[in-house]
């Protein structure tokens, strides 16, 4: 039975659920109906989350052993990336932390010699430290080094 | 009409302005490089942009969002005639002739029948959008929050239960959309909701750390896959020069009827919710084909400059035309659209029946901005053709770590907060999945964007008859609305369950 079990079933069961909570907090905390004003703060909610059970149950059963679903493997590459930012951008802090993802990626991933990796990175980098930092005093964090 | 021609001056007066003209040319460049980079394309380029119009006044950045919404559906053909990719649906059909030229050797001449067609189309679709949209407008001003709810629900069924084969996906993906937006404050009541005790949801969820996770991080993703599995692309080796893009007399005359009759048809296409560019273009090459059968020099679809002009002009005619129900009813066609109305909300600007009576100059300055920005697109675009070989080849290996970099940088200055890009992450990744399951995100972000209109009204309507659910059949355009979201909704459904008896 669990073999069946694809992760287009998984998600529906996570939307099913999803609306089940909805439901229970519009109709239970926030409020469905009330004579005197009407429709409370639960009530659009609430119907979403009915709707949304309903329909998710249906295509749960219907992809129930029916589709299978792949995910690449190279996606971890974007997955990888974006730890790599954000654990740098603790420390470095945001722009340069991007920085070090251009040079890293270019070099290791894609294997472009140095003076190209340094040419490219220093173009986009003008650009983007140009338009967000200089132009549009865009205020980024600066990390732990910021501190300093 | 002397009114229209008034009010549509002072659109132009506003869009003057040198802060205005700068922004539209800033953002009609950006657009145009975005849109022509294969694999990114015209809804992933506008998300991706979006950003950059948040430091300005409200009336640039509706400029500038126009300019880069209408440089990125010209950007689209670009590769699509270079290198046999579309950078979005609508040039699917450009790419037929528009390739085939590139082989035959006319790449200059493809490129200067696309940006030709894709103006004249632009401006047909401006033209009838100033007479049609206001028209569209005051009929919307009859509309009481009974009708306006009934229009949201035909609004959210005209791109969301029509795109894929299952149309239960695109229910559930509406319903996810509109969850999201239920977060945080309620704008009715005011009351604290679906925060669970989290400060950073009080605000709810921002637009656009959602779209560029959504859009511009699950394409990212596909470029990843397809860069590791290294895809090559095949190119043509040939080098534009300005001379090689002239026209002789007769092939302006075969771009010019074409991009007529498809620029008429496109626009009216345009105003249909739903039915968008990519419909625009393929029913505008169906009919051209009927039109010029046997009459071309060469049969459309092996580089025939009808084919080609057709094509083009159709889909920016449409991109045109999408405005009118827009900005008059708040609908938006496509998924490009529906970004752009998310972009417009965000500045307070609510596009619906009263935006022409209440904010007349945004809505004059932003069609008016529609006509700078046709001229600006096709300026850059003809200057730019010699260079146009080298932006459609920036190697996705370079691609990559700039979009990333712009999906951080952008989510992140949206909100100067970390929780943007926090936002933007899930969204990437859960992007992703749905893409991996058949899931659509469209749907997803139009019913996000739609939401608290159709909430409001909604309640709106309930709370002035007294809980009467007869409330949305006790007018006729309520019935007519009702009808046509209904056949929405089965028209997709039956179709699936025929096609499901006929493959048993």
């Amino acid at each position: 039975m669990l073999r069946k079990l694809n992760w287009r079933c998984i998600i529906f069961i996570a939307t099913a659920i999803l609306g089940v909570i909805w439901v229970v907090l519009g109709f239970g905390t926030y409020g469905f109906w009330s004579a005197e004003e009407g429709p409370g703060a639960g009530f659009f909610p609430a119907i979403i989350g009915c709707v949304l059970v309903f329909f998710s149950v249906i295509e749960c059963i219907r992809s129930f052993g029916r589709y299978e679903v792949k995910f690449d493997k190279d996606a971890l590459f974007v997955v990888g990336s974006v730890a790599f930012i954000l654990i740098l951008n603790f420390i470095v802090g945001l722009l340069l932390a991007l920085l070090a993802y251009y040079i890293v990626w270019l070099k290791c991933v894609e294997k472009y010699p140095w003076k190209k990796v340094i040419l490219i990175t220093l173009f986009y980098g003008a650009i983007m430290y140009g338009i967000f930092s200089l132009w549009l005093q865009v205020p980024f964090p600066t990390g732990l080094l910021g501190l300093i | 009409m002397l009114e229209t021609f008034s009010l549509l001056g002072h659109g132009f007066a506003v869009a003057f302005s040198l802060q205005n003209l700068g922004a539209a040319l800033f953002g009609g460049i950006l657009g145009l490089i975005v849109g022509a980079m294969p694999g990114i394309g015209s809804l992933a380029g506008c998300a991706l942009l979006l950003p950059l119009t948040f430091h300005f006044d409200p009336t640039t950045a509706i400029i500038m969002l126009g300019a880069i919404y209408y440089a990125n559906m010209f950007g689209g053909a670009f590769s699509a005639i270079l290198i046999n990719i579309p950078g979005d649906a609508p040039a699917i059909m450009t790419a037929l002739d528009g390739f085939s030229m590139t082989k035959k050797g006319q790449p200059g001449k493809a490129l200067f029948i696309s940006n030709y067609s894709s103006f004249i189309g632009g401006f047909i679709g401006m033209v009838i959008l100033v007479f049609l949209g206001p028209a569209l407008a005051s009929f919307g001003l009859n509309f009481g929050p009974s009708e306006m709810t009934v229009l949201m629900l035909v609004a959210m069924t005209s791109i969301s239960w029509l795109v894929g084969e299952n149309p239960i996906a695109g229910i559930i993906a509406t319903c996810l959309g509109m969850m999201i937006s239920t977060l945080g404050i309620d704008i009715v009541s005011g009351q604290i909701r679906y925060n669970f005790g989290s400060i950073w949801l009080l605000g709810g969820i921002n637009f656009v750390p959602l779209v560029i996770g959504f859009i511009g991080m699950t394409q990212l993703f596909d470029l990843v896959i397809q860069d590791r599995k290294k895809e090559k692309i095949s190119y043509v080796d040939v080098k534009i020069k300005f001379r090689d893009t002239l026209l002789t007399k007769d092939e302006y005359k075969r771009a010019t009827r074409p991009s007529i009759t498809a620029g008429l048809i496109g626009t009216f296409i345009g105003f249909l919710p739903g039915a968008g560019a990519t419909a625009a273009s393929f029913l505008c090459y169906a009919v051209e084909k009927k039109i010029s059968d046997g009459k071309t020099l060469v049969p459309l679809g092996q580089g025939a400059i009808e084919g080609l002009a057709a094509s083009e002009s159709a889909n920016n005619a449409a991109a045109a035309g999408a405005f009118g129900p827009l900005l008059a009813l708040g609908i938006p066609g496509s998924g490009t659209t529906a970004v752009l109305l998310g972009g417009l909300m965000m500045w307070g600007l609510n596009p619906g029946p009263m935006l022409f009576t209440t904010n007349p100059d945004f809505a004059w300055g932003l069609i008016a901005s529609l006509f700078i920005s046709n001229i600006l697109s096709l300026a850059i675009s003809l200057g730019c053709i010699p260079w146009l070989q080298k932006i459609v080849r920036v190697p996705i290996g370079v691609m990559i770590p700039s979009i990333l970099v712009i999906c951080f940088i952008g989510s992140y200055s949206t909100s100067n907060s970390m929780f943007g890009v926090v936002i933007m992450i899930i969204g990437g990744f859960l992007g992703y999945i749905f893409n991996k399951c058949s899931l659509p995100v469209s749907p997803l972000l139009l019913a996000f964007v739609l939401s608290s209109t159709l909430e409001t009204n909604l309640r709106r309507a309930f709370l002035t008859s007294n809980g009467d659910l007869t409330v949305f059949l006790a007018r006729p355009i309520t019935d007519v609305f009702l009808v046509i979201f209904l056949i929405m909704i089965l028209v997709p459904m039956g179709r699936a369950i025929y096609s499901k008896i006929k493959k048993n």
